[in-house]
């Protein structure tokens, strides 16, 4: 199955160079789109399907952390699929991360780790398969 | 932490994220930065500080051509250029952080802000030689920085 996928990142390149990651990697994809902050990212999940949310955490407006939380509160999005991906080190703010239900891949990251990062995820199920 | 420490952490950004790849040459600083940018971080009780990226003309080119996976001999625009040199910052300081300061706290980073290119200058000022120019890195904190390393060296538990 084809996933939708949203990357969110308020670095234009960045969120270009995540785009050929997840070519990259080998994920199948049915559509790929893009957001700039928090913010922007709810408003798309609330008028278009994804499947699985490529997160940064550091961004102005909304940060992902934020956006995470408000997510997993709407009760028509809280089964997308999230995995973060960021320069984020603190182990207690990874943890909180995880204990919403995401997925975490750090900064400068391969495509290797993004598929391993989305299976282990749909392997935990915390989020719902699409 | 040393500055070796500091140097590999940046290296491993440098290398995985943009491409860059060490030349093995001892770092100087060149005579000008092409661009530099900053990223203003604050930790655990109200410390703060920043971490400086500044790179000259070929290195600054190479990071944006490499994020953007342009082919070799296409030039990328100054917009793109300033947006690569940017997050590169961004990914630097976040992994510099915990090389500082350990794993077990938490910083906010705030946006790359990109400044005027000057001499760089801080408590610890790094120069990486790449195949393709030069990276500086410079470290500043306050004072307060010595408060979150008395935390960190606290005996686990006991911690603020």
């Amino acid at each position: 199955m084809a996933f939708s996928i949203l990357v969110v990142d308020d670095n234009r390149l960045m969120r270009g160079m995540v785009a050929r990651s997840v070519t990259l990697s080998g994920l199948p994809v049915s559509s790929l789109h893009e957001a700039g902050d928090g913010e922007q990212a709810l408003a798309l999940l609330r008028r278009q399907w994804v499947d699985l949310v490529l997160l940064d955490i550091n961004m102005p407006v909304m940060d992902g952390e934020t956006f995470l939380g408000q997510v997993r509160a709407d009760a028509r999005l809280r089964a997308t699929l999230v995995v973060v991906v960021s320069t984020e080190s603190s182990q207690p703010r990874i943890a909180r991360l995880k204990a919403l239900g995401a997925g975490f891949i750090h900064k400068p990251f391969t495509p290797e780790s993004l598929v391993k990062a989305v299976q282990d995820l749909m392997a935990i199920g915390s989020g719902g398969a699409p | 932490m040393s500055d070796d420490d500091c140097l590999m952490a940046i290296a491993g950004v440098c290398e995985h994220l943009a491409f860059l790849i060490p030349s093995g040459d001892e770092g100087a600083a060149p005579e000008a930065w092409s661009i530099q940018t900053q990223v203003r971080w604050c930790g655990p009780d109200g410390s703060r500080g920043r971490i400086v990226v500044a790179l000259d003309q070929g290195a600054a080119v190479a990071t944006a051509a490499n994020l953007l996976g342009l082919p070799p001999g296409q030039a990328p625009g100054e917009q793109d250029v300033r947006d690569a040199c940017s997050e590169l910052s961004n990914v630097i300081a976040g992994n510099l952080l915990p090389v500082l300061y350990g794993q077990d706290h938490e910083f906010h980073l705030c946006p790359p802000e990109e400044v005027a290119p000057a001499r760089l200058s801080g408590r610890t000022v790094l120069c990486l030689a790449l195949l393709d120019g030069t990276l500086g890195v410079a470290i500043q904190g306050d004072a307060d920085n010595s408060r979150i390393l008395k935390a960190v060296r606290l005996p686990t538990g006991s911690a603020p």
